[in-house]
């Protein structure tokens, strides 16, 4: 601002010039409106007025004083000139007045005209007053403009610098801001400092944008930002790496927790036992169940989320949440590397190893879960912590795996069953996919039932090597309560077997049961080998249950089968017929207690499955059964054979005899007590089957020895001798007691019986060539063997004697033993 | 069956006895089927097997009784004593009860069996010499008192099984070869000839 140039230099000093001088000066802008002209002449008239009164002489200060304000004003409006004319006109005036003064008195003007050179020389002294102090005045209002620039100068300088010192301190700010960003990212405390970053950028930054630094400072946020963003990612990696730690602790705690719960749902089991049927982590259990465990804030693990909240508040803040899900399973994934070793030995020094294993990557991936459900949604998505987990247990289930498959040890594989039973329930628990685990404990389990059964088949050899095929005999009413109880066997079974009625619970010792120990011994095994198996099931999921409920069925079948019916008939190969007769009766109570055992498997199953099943090692049973049926047929028949062999009959004898053969004689003997002892046990039906088979074998012997008599020798002294033997035998049949009557036995001798009797007719053709006759007498005679006893009769030689039937002739058997004793002379009675 | 068409010259009923679990069925099986069983099966009364076997240029059948040791089938058993040709008399080496139950069986065969019967000792189970408690020198004892032969055998690792079986059967055979020598009076035997006209006592 321009001061103004209020005077100029006073070169007029008379009030004449003054209008000149006056002209030239520039109005200033902030003058004040123009006086109207007739003010300045009303103040003058004023003034004229008040100076009237005093003596022109006189020029009083006081009027000096009173003019200078209308010069002033003068100047100041610029009318110096008009003033001038003013004081001209009022001088004329004056002059006028002064003039009629004249006129009217000459002496008044004689009188006036001193007076008037006063006024003049008044004047005149005024004007040089007012030009002095005009002078004055130009000089003090100099001053005053230039003091009055040098203010306005000061002014603008300070308003500079207040400006500057404002800005200074923005700046100031600025850096301490940054500082303190700095600070905090050293702090590590990252979400201020990403705080302070956004008040930096979007606040104090804009203040200062002008300034170089302030642009260095904006350029280096990202980078702060992004050196904050991987700070907090790696602290927050470092902080999950440093969880690897806890994992254990936190499975531990799991397991911890899922068997005391399991120890709650076994008491509840107890207080109801209707809950039984229901599993662990069943609904049924899980409506019982009353839990607050915090997997990861309980009494042994405390792990706070806290880092990994900020870290994902920060990178919500930036917007960069996607970078770091991706980065987290990233890392979640690489970390996965070491939760399960690929190698693992599960020798019993290192059963602590698998668990330490299951620990891990159940503390692993129920912090994974955690995780999961306590963060935001999308941050960890259910399904990546799935596909963790199952590939995690799959690597898992390849290293168990590897190392089941040389498991020796059944010890062993009952705690890692138990073991891995814990894990599978705990990780139901949070609704982990356990299909794989459940795989292979089922793998584990038909291992498990491999050594059960490999066990029953070496103690069930041991056994029946020691097993001298006899029935047991139990001394005491202890031993008979246990024997009974393990193969089922009743009072009623004892009778059914031929025992007195009330002879099983008289109380009388020893007794004598018609099974071998090898019954008791296997039943007391097999229902034990159930538990057992159904037992190594405590932990297993309802779905699996169902599985191995069926392989336990199967592998009950197969060891009835394989182990147990097999061997029983592989020795049946043996010729000991006490041992044939023996293994029928066991393989029939086998057969007799398969349904019980059939029942055991039902009864004990975990599940609801109870309908009845039936074992195919029934029918096997049943099929082994005839087949030691047809052995003892067998044997019963070689023995026949035996004493058929050391028939010798002669045809052409002439002594007839009434006594049998003494080969039929020791025969029928030996018969007669195997049949009551060693055949005694067995059943009625079997005993039937094998006595038909053994008469029907001997009666078609008896006649093939007829049939094959030596034409034209045979006499009929001998013929009768044969029919004394077939009497004996006859009679011999009628005398076996079988229960169901001797009516079959008694029919295999018929056909013998029509043909002897035939023979010994007289009229021979004649009788049978009648069919009425024939039909009522020889019905069972075949036409071809009737041929031959025509052609038999043809030639029989009649008796030089007529002896028939004497009976004091000896039968001409046993002539080797006649030979012999006749040789050592022995006494006959 | 005709004479002719029979398969054997001479028939031979033998007698095993001895006390219950000397091995006298383990004897007979390894005998006649050439087999053995660890297992204890105690014979029920009465058994017998065939072996047919060739003593010098005869054919001869053995019918051998197997009884049961057990005392409850004495009476069963002891009617076969008389039957019998030759009779051994078994007992176990490792079992000294059954050893001088010997005598109680000797006895036996004087009081039930005939006169000019065939006897022989047998020590059965000498291959468990860690368990023998009866030496051969008491066995031979024995039989020497009894004026009767002696082996010891085993049906297990199949020591003497024949020669037991065979040193009765030819005995015997020769009996009964001298009494048919003294009664046809030739040398050969021919008993397919049948013995008709021999002495009528019954047995």
């Amino acid at each position: 601002m321009k001061i103004p140039n209020v005077s100029t230099p006073p070169a007029v000093p008379s009030l004449t010039t003054k209008p000149l001088t006056v002209t030239k000066t520039k109005p200033k802008a902030k003058e004040e409106p123009q006086e109207p002209p007739q003010d300045m002449s009303l103040h003058l008239q004023q003034l004229m007025l008040s100076t009237d009164n005093v003596q022109n002489n006189s020029f009083s200060e006081d009027f000096l004083e009173q003019l200078v304000p209308i010069v002033k004003d003068a100047i100041k409006t610029k009318r110096t000139g008009e003033l001038l004319d003013r004081l001209d006109g009022i001088t004329r005036l004056q002059d006028r007045k002064l003039e009629q003064l004249c006129e009217g008195g000459q002496g008044d003007y004689l009188v006036s005209m001193p007076k008037l050179s006063q006024i003049r020389s008044g004047a005149d002294r005024q004007r040089g007053a007012l030009q002095d102090l005009n002078f004055r005045l130009q000089q003090s209002g100099g001053q005053l403009v230039t003091r009055k620039k040098r203010l306005l100068e000061a002014r603008t300088v300070r308003e500079n610098l207040d400006t500057a010192i404002e800005t200074v301190e923005s700046c100031l700010q600025v850096l301490e801001l940054t500082n303190k960003t700095h600070d905090l990212i050293k702090a590590k405390k990252h979400f201020a400092a990403l705080k302070s970053l956004d008040d930096l950028q979007n606040v104090h930054l804009k203040e200062v944008s002008d300034y170089g630094f302030a642009r260095m400072i904006n350029d280096s946020v990202p980078q702060l930002t992004s050196l904050v963003q991987e700070d907090v990612v790696n602290d927050t990696f470092k902080w999950l790496s440093s969880l690897r730690s806890v994992y254990p602790a936190i499975g531990q705690a799991a397991f911890q927790e899922t068997e005391r719960l399991r120890q709650e749902w076994r008491d509840e089991v107890h207080r109801n036992p209707e809950l039984a049927r229901y599993k662990f982590n069943s609904p049924i259990e899980l409506s019982y169940r009353s839990s607050s465990f915090d997997p990861i804030d309980n009494h042994s693990v405390l792990v706070e989320l806290d880092p990994l909240y900020e870290c994902l508040h920060i990178h919500h803040t930036l917007r960069k949440t996607d970078v770091f899900i991706k980065k987290f399973d990233e890392f979640r994934r690489s970390h996965v590397q070491n939760i399960v070793p690929t190698v693992a030995s599960m020798s019993s020094a290192s059963e602590d190893g698998v668990a330490e294993i299951l620990q891990n990557l159940a503390g692993f991936c129920i912090l994974d879960r955690t995780i999961s459900s306590r963060t935001t949604k999308g941050f960890r998505p259910q399904s990546d912590v799935d596909d963790l987990w199952i590939s995690l247990s799959q690597k898992l289930m390849g290293t168990l795996g590897h190392e089941l498959a040389s498991v020796q040890d059944q010890a062993v594989l009952v705690n890692l069953k138990a073991q891995l039973g814990l894990f599978v329930q705990t990780m139901e628990q949070y609704r982990f996919d356990t299909v794989n685990v459940g795989d292979f404990l089922l793998l584990s389990f038909r291992k498990f039932s491999q050594f059960l059964i490999s066990g029953f088949d070496k103690d069930f050899n041991t056994g029946i090597m020691e097993d001298d095929t006899n029935k047991i005999t139990i001394h005491d009413a202890d031993r008979y309560e246990k024997i009974t109880r393990a193969c089922w066997w009743t009072p009623a079974d004892d009778e059914a077997a031929g025992g007195k009625p009330g002879a099983a619970t008289d109380g009388v010792f020893p007794k004598t049961l018609p099974f071998s120990p090898i019954l008791p011994l296997c039943c007391a095994k097999i229902t034990h080998l159930i538990h057992q198996h159904y037992a190594f099931l405590d932990e297993f999921n309802v779905s699996e249950v169902t599985q191995t409920e069926d392989y336990v069925q199967q592998a009950m079948d197969s060891l009835l089968n394989d182990i147990i019916c097999d061997t029983l008939l592989h020795r049946l190969m043996t010729t000991t017929r006490e041992q044939i007769v023996q293994i029928l009766i066991d393989l029939q109570q086998f057969e007799r207690v398969i349904p019980f055992i059939a029942q055991s498997i039902v009864d004990g199953r975990p599940s609801q499955r109870k309908s009845k099943i039936t074992l195919k090692a029934q029918k096997k049973f049943q099929q082994a059964s005839a087949k030691a049926e047809s052995r003892i047929f067998e044997h019963v028949t070689q023995t026949v054979d035996n004493f058929m062999e050391l028939e010798d009959y002669d045809w052409s004898t002439t002594v007839s005899s009434d006594e049998p053969s003494s080969y039929l004689d020791e025969m029928v003997n030996f018969l007669t007590i195997f049949f009551n002892s060693t055949l005694a046990d067995l059943p009625f039906a079997i005993k039937n089957y094998v006595y038909f088979g053994a008469f029907d074998h001997l009666a078609s012997s008896l006649l093939q020895i007829l049939l094959n008599a030596p034409r034209g020798l045979i006499t009929t002294e001998a013929v009768h001798n044969y029919n004394v033997d077939i009497q004996y035998m006859e009679q011999f049949v009628t005398t076996l007691h079988l229960d169901g009557g001797n009516a079959s036995l008694s029919t295999t001798f018929i056909e013998i019986r029509q043909c002897l009797d035939l023979l010994m007719t007289n009229e021979l053709s004649k009788e049978y060539n009648n069919p009425q006759i024939r039909m009522r007498r020889y019905d069972r005679i075949k036409p071809e063997v009737a041929q031959q006893l025509m052609d038999m009769s043809q030639t029989m030689k009649q008796p030089q004697s007529p002896q028939i039937g004497g009976g004091t002739q000896q039968k001409p058997t046993s002539r080797f033993m006649r030979m012999y004793r006749n040789a050592s002379g022995a006494h006959e009675p | 069956m005709s004479h002719s068409q029979r398969t054997y010259d001479l028939l031979i009923k033998l007698l095993l006895i001895g006390d219950s679990g000397v091995g006298k069925s383990c004897l007979l099986l390894r005998f006649c089927e050439d087999q053995f069983t660890p297992s204890f099966i105690t014979t029920i009364g009465i058994d017998f097997k065939i072996r047919t076997i060739d003593i010098g240029n005869q054919r001869v059948k053995l019918q051998v009784w197997d009884t049961a040791g057990q005392e409850r089938f004495r009476t069963i058993t002891t009617a076969y004593y008389r039957g019998a040709m030759g009779i051994l008399l078994v007992y176990d080496v490792t079992d000294e009860k059954s050893f001088n139950n010997i005598e109680n069986w000797y006895q036996n065969v004087q009081s039930y069996a005939n006169e000019g019967v065939e006897l022989i000792l047998v020590g059965n189970k000498c291959d468990l010499d860690e368990k023998r408690v009866v030496s051969t020198e008491q066995g031979q004892a024995l039989a020497d008192k009894f004026g009767i032969p002696f082996l010891e055998a085993s049906s297990k690792t199949n020591i003497n099984v024949e020669e037991c079986f065979y040193s009765v059967a030819t005995r015997i055979r020769d009996t009964v070869a001298k009494t048919k020598g003294n009664e046809s009076g030739s040398g050969g035997i021919n008993i397919a000839e049948g013995e008709e006209n021999s002495a009528s006592k019954c047995c």
